[in-house]
């Protein structure tokens, strides 16, 4: 029986996650967004915060929360208001516990009351950005779940307010290296088995392909998982030779094909096959 | 302008954001800025919190509302107590008046956690008075009409345990008893005699885990109780180690919430500093443990205990004995070793509806202070409480209470326990979390809560902006 493990550079998905307000006391909107969901220890996930006042005066005291789990730190790399950077806000954090078990809250406050001094407005419809990023330095997965907005319409004096829900939750990884998720290929007479490795609980898909450029997801699952991918035509005495290679990117990847002239297939219809997991 | 938050090294709000608040702006030009500016906001995170309520209406009749705010503002009791928890409440009983825990005050709290959803813990309300004090009818357990002046006069504590147990409530008074029997301490020091529950405890419903240690080369003994529920037969709270019944510790946890007054410690009419300045959430600790004076009847504070010292003659006593000036500070830092060696308290709460000013007993050296405080370690709460509270009232103003001159007793108390690692004398480590009904206000915390309350389904959309409202209104 052949066996060999190979580790397969992990596939940082990079892509940008939106995220809508689950809940606004007016016509307001907020999106928050990453521009990637995993990154290595140290290194930096930047969170893109969208807001566009709504509502029908301008609004002054606001201030943007992020209950961030505990063990990430945060910096603040811009904050514009109606396009226009400004400098003269707060950004304030709190304490390990002071909303969520295991969140901090981390706030950046456009104008403070009662007099709003740092006349920053936020006129109607105009919109403000928050840009900043989260670190860690170590490897885990962190669920950034609640995050609120408030702000408060001097006119009317009318509070306004808006919140996450369940949906804007984003999971984000840290890992120490590139080779956060590995596979490992192994025959056997059922079919070639693959048993993925990554971090502990969070979903990742193996896929396969015959081309390297066109992919098929075989099994999503919680790390760790085995799958076995099924021979449905086998011949006997059927040698399959188990295989590495580098592409062009030097991604690893594994995998087999038949020595004998009986075409073995498996259940995506592939006689010759290329291996990855990645997160799902 | 003020939202009741005072900022780290007694900066406005004002001050803190053109201070920070440019240098964060500053951000986006300079990458140079964001270590520096991250690194204030870990210093920001880290403060120690004060909470003081002060000013609530209803001090002088049911005396609740100072105590529901501070659990409002300590995001309630459920942070610190589970349901199954045994919970014990350690006032201070042995002095009248003013000299014990507000009666309304306990009540107030011990309302709280019985309201914790599923509450099916018992709470407890004990002290060890240490055979001192003036005798029955003057203790807090047992306070008569006529010695709770300043202080609530419904209930003495006993009353206010059988006013639950008649709605079927599991709260009950315990009061703790020395153990007068000698046991033979360890060969090695620091070390332990440690109670074993299978045991069962004596007659006195009170046994002792005693941990023996040398202080400043005295034999010192240290020690808690392991003593009987008055609630539910059978059952052993132990301090330390949790509830022991059915032949072993059941894993049911036992919380300690303190709850000192607040009180000049002076013996000398008119008021004045003696030996340890302020009598509060520090020396409290001293009816958390065994005090033995000689015999089950009074001899002396400086008992020595077949060569061994109790926490009081091993600091104050003999201390002041031989003229050495620092009796405060040892004394902070036994109770330091206390907290560090026997078990901590999940929260102090600081009684100062009135405030003994002159002293414990004296009813008119106490002033209406009308403030209750908390926080997480006593020495940072006592720094407040004396700074803030205690050593702003009385004529002359007791100016020996302020712990910030650094030249009294008092300091030398909390900072004798802080030297033990507990908590911080240093205020730009603190941040004072205020609110006072006279002029209410919010916080950014409060308004976040309030949402999380709102998706919780435990507040209204109206709650949210209400706070919001008092927030952006809040000076």
């Amino acid at each position: 029986m052949n066996q060999k493990a190979i580790a397969l550079a992990l596939f940082a998905v990079v892509f940008a996650v939106p995220g809508a307000f689950g809940f606004e006391s007016d016509n307001s909107s907020l999106t928050r967004s990453f521009n990637k969901t995993v990154a290595l220890v140290n290194t930096q996930i930047v969170v893109t915060v969208n807001f566009t006042n709504g509502g029908t005066a301008v609004s002054h005291g606001f201030y943007y929360a992020d209950q961030v789990p505990s063990g990430l730190a945060v910096s603040t790399l811009s904050l514009t208001v109606n396009g226009k950077a400004i400098t003269n806000y707060l950004f304030e954090s709190g304490q390990d516990g002071d909303v969520y078990v295991g969140c901090t809250p981390y706030r950046w406050v456009l104008e403070q009351p009662t007099n709003f001094a740092e006349a920053n407005p936020i006129p109607v419809q105009a919109p403000v950005q928050i840009v900043y990023a989260i670190t860690s330095s170590v490897s885990n997965a962190f669920n950034l779940q609640q995050f609120n907005w408030v702000g408060f319409e001097t006119t009317g004096t009318n509070a306004t307010f808006g919140y996450s829900e369940t949906g804007d939750d984003q999971l984000v990884i840290f890992t120490s290296s590139g080779g956060g998720v590995s596979i490992s290929g192994q025959d056997t007479t059922a079919g070639f088995m693959l048993l993925l490795n990554g971090t502990p609980g969070t979903n990742y898909v193996i896929e396969a392909s015959t081309n390297l450029f066109n992919w098929v997801p075989l099994e999503t699952n919680a790390s760790p998982f085995q799958f076995t991918d099924l021979i449905l035509s086998y011949a006997t005495n059927t040698t399959l030779t188990i295989s590495t290679n580098w592409d062009s990117h030097k991604h690893i990847y594994v995998y087999t094909t038949n020595t004998t002239t009986t075409v073995t297939t498996n259940s995506a219809g592939f006689s010759r096959r290329f291996y990855r997991g990645r997160l799902f | 302008m003020n939202s009741g938050k005072k900022w780290p090294y007694h900066m406005t709000r004002r001050q803190f954001l053109r201070n920070y608040g440019i240098a964060s702006g500053a951000i986006t030009l300079s990458p140079f800025f964001i270590e520096r500016f991250s690194a204030v906001c870990e210093a920001a995170s880290s403060l120690t919190r004060v909470y003081k309520v002060m000013n609530a209406p209803d001090s002088l009749t049911t005396c609740s509302q100072n105590i529901a705010q501070l659990w409002q503002m300590l995001d309630g009791p459920a942070k610190f107590i589970s349901p199954t928890d045994v919970v014990v409440i350690k006032g201070n009983a042995q002095w009248p008046n003013q000299g014990y825990t507000n009666t309304g005050c306990i009540k107030a709290v011990v309302d709280a956690i019985l309201a914790i959803p599923g509450f099916s813990g018992e709470i407890l309300i004990c002290d060890n008075i240490q055979t001192g004090g003036l005798g029955t009818g003057n203790y807090g357990f047992d306070a008569t009409t006529s010695n709770r002046v300043n202080n609530w006069s419904t209930y003495n504590w006993n009353q206010l345990a059988a006013s639950y147990q008649s709605l079927g409530k599991p709260v009950a008074t315990f009061q703790w008893q020395t153990d007068t029997t000698w046991r033979t301490p360890p060969s090695q020091l620091p070390g332990w005699s440690a109670w074993n529950p299978a045991n069962g405890v004596p007659a006195s419903g009170t046994a002792w885990s005693r941990y023996f240690l040398n202080y400043n080369g005295r034999n010192t003994y240290l020690s808690y109780p392991v003593f009987q529920s008055p609630i539910t037969s059978g059952r052993i709270i132990d301090m330390k180690n949790g509830v022991w019944e059915n032949g072993g510790y059941s894993g049911r946890k036992v919380k300690m919430i303190s709850m000192p007054t607040l009180n000049n410690h002076c013996y000398t009419p008119g008021g004045a500093q003696d030996y340890a300045g302020v009598t509060s959430a520090v020396k409290s600790f001293y009816g958390a443990t065994e005090i033995f004076h000689g015999s089950p009847t009074y001899i002396s504070d400086d008992y020595v205990w077949n060569g061994w010292y109790s926490i009081h003659s091993s600091s104050f006593s003999q201390a002041t004995l031989n003229n050495d000036p620092l009796a405060a500070q040892y004394a902070g830092q036994l109770v330091g070793q206390f907290i560090n060696n026997l078990f901590s308290p999940v929260l102090y709460i600081t009684s100062a509806i009135y405030s003994g000013w002159k002293d414990r007993t004296d009813t008119n050296g106490a002033a209406y202070t009308n403030t209750v405080l908390a926080c997480t370690n006593p020495v940072s709460l006592d720094y407040i409480s004396c700074r803030d509270v205690i050593s702003k009232v009385g004529s002359p103003l007791p100016t020996w209470l302020d712990p910030s001159t650094k030249n009294n007793n008092t300091w030398l108390q909390l900072s004798g326990c802080n030297s033990q690692g507990i908590g911080t004398v240093d205020p730009a480590q603190m941040e004072v979390i205020t609110y006072d009904f006279n002029h209410p206000t919010a916080t950014r915390l409060d308004v976040d809560r309030k949402i999380r309350d709102f998706k919780a389904g435990t507040a209204t959309e109206q709650d949210v902006k209400d706070t919001i409202n008092l927030y952006m209104e809040s000076e």
